[in-house]
C-alpha cells in the first residue's frame, strides 16, 4: 500500500487552453483565488510568502519554494487558524496535451514542508 | 483543519520509512510481538527496531504492553483510517478546485 508516502494525493485535469494561458491562472493571485475558492495574497515567485483565506474561516500561510516559469510551481502551506494541522507541500505542473494543457496537482505532508514551515 | 490532521502528519512521517513499514507488516500478522521477535525477521538490530517502534507508537500505530520483563507491541490500525480520511478530504478539495479551474479556463475569452 501507499508506495510514495511523500505524495499521497494526486489529481489532474485536462484544460482547453494552451499552457501559457493556464499559467496565468496560477501566477495571477486574483485568478488563482477564484478557482481555489479563497482570497489569495501570495507572490508566485521563489521565496514568496503570503496568506490564503478560505470563506469558511480557515486561514493558511504559504511559502513558495520553487517556480519554473510557465510550467511548475511548488509551495508549502500550513493552517494558522483556527487549528494547527500538518504543513503540506503542493506542487502544480502544467504540460501541453493535444491542443490544450494538462494540469497536475500533488499535495503531501512532507519533511520538507515541515522544515519550511 | 482538525486535530486529526496533526495525527495524520505523524502517521505519514512514521510510514515514510521502509523498515517501519516492514515492522507494521510483521505486526499485522499477529496479536503482538516483542522487539526481539521483530528484529529476528528484519535486517536491522534490535535497538533499531526499538527506535522504530517508538516512532510508530508516537503516531499511535502500535501500542506497547508490558508483560513481565518484556514489552510486547501490537498494531493499532485506527490512525491509518485517519490518514486515509485525510487523503479523501484533500483529494475532494482539489476535485472541487480543479472543476472550478476548468470552468474558469473554459469561460475565458480566447
Amino acid at each position: 500500500m501507499m508506495e510514495r508516502m511523500d505524495a499521497p494525493v494526486e489529481r489532474a485535469v485536462e484544460l482547453d487552453a494552451p499552457p501559457e494561458d493556464v499559467w496565468e491562472e496560477l501566477a495571477d493571485p486574483e485568478r488563482l483565488g477564484a478557482w481555489m475558492g479563497a482570497g489569495v495574497d501570495l507572490e508566485v515567485e521563489p521565496g514568496g510568502t503570503g496568506t490564503i483565506s478560505f470563506p469558511e474561516g480557515e486561514t493558511r500561510r504559504a511559502r513558495v519554494v520553487d517556480v519554473e516559469e510557465g510550467r511548475r510551481v511548488s509551495f508549502v502551506w500550513w493552517p494558522v487558524a483556527p487549528e494547527v494541522g500538518p504543513p503540506t507541500q503542493v506542487t502544480i505542473t502544467i504540460e501541453p496535451a493535444g491542443t490544450g494543457s494538462r494540469l497536475r496537482v500533488r499535495e503531501a505532508p512532507s519533511a520538507r514542508a515541515r522544515a519550511a514551515a | 483543519m482538525t486535530p486529526r490532521d496533526a495525527r495524520v502528519d505523524a502517521v505519514f512521517a512514521a510510514l515514510s520509512d521502509p523498515t517501519r513499514r516492514s515492522v507494521l507488516g510483521n505486526l499485522a500478522g499477529r496479536e503482538s510481538a516483542s522487539a526481539t521477535e521483530l528484529a529476528a525477521g528484519l535486517p536491522v538490530s534490535r535497538q533499531a527496531v526499538v527506535k522504530h517502534l517508538q516512532t510508530l507508537g508516537h503516531a499511535g500505530l502500535v501500542t506497547p504492553t508490558r508483560e513481565g520483563r518484556e514489552v510486547r507491541y501490537s498494531l493499532t490500525p485506527a490512525p491509518l483510517d485517519d490518514a486515509a480520511g485525510w487523503m479523501a478530504d484533500v483529494g475532494a478539495q482539489w476535485d472541487r478546485r480543479l472543476e472550478r479551474l476548468r470552468h474558469q479556463v473554459g469561460t475565458r475569452g480566447r
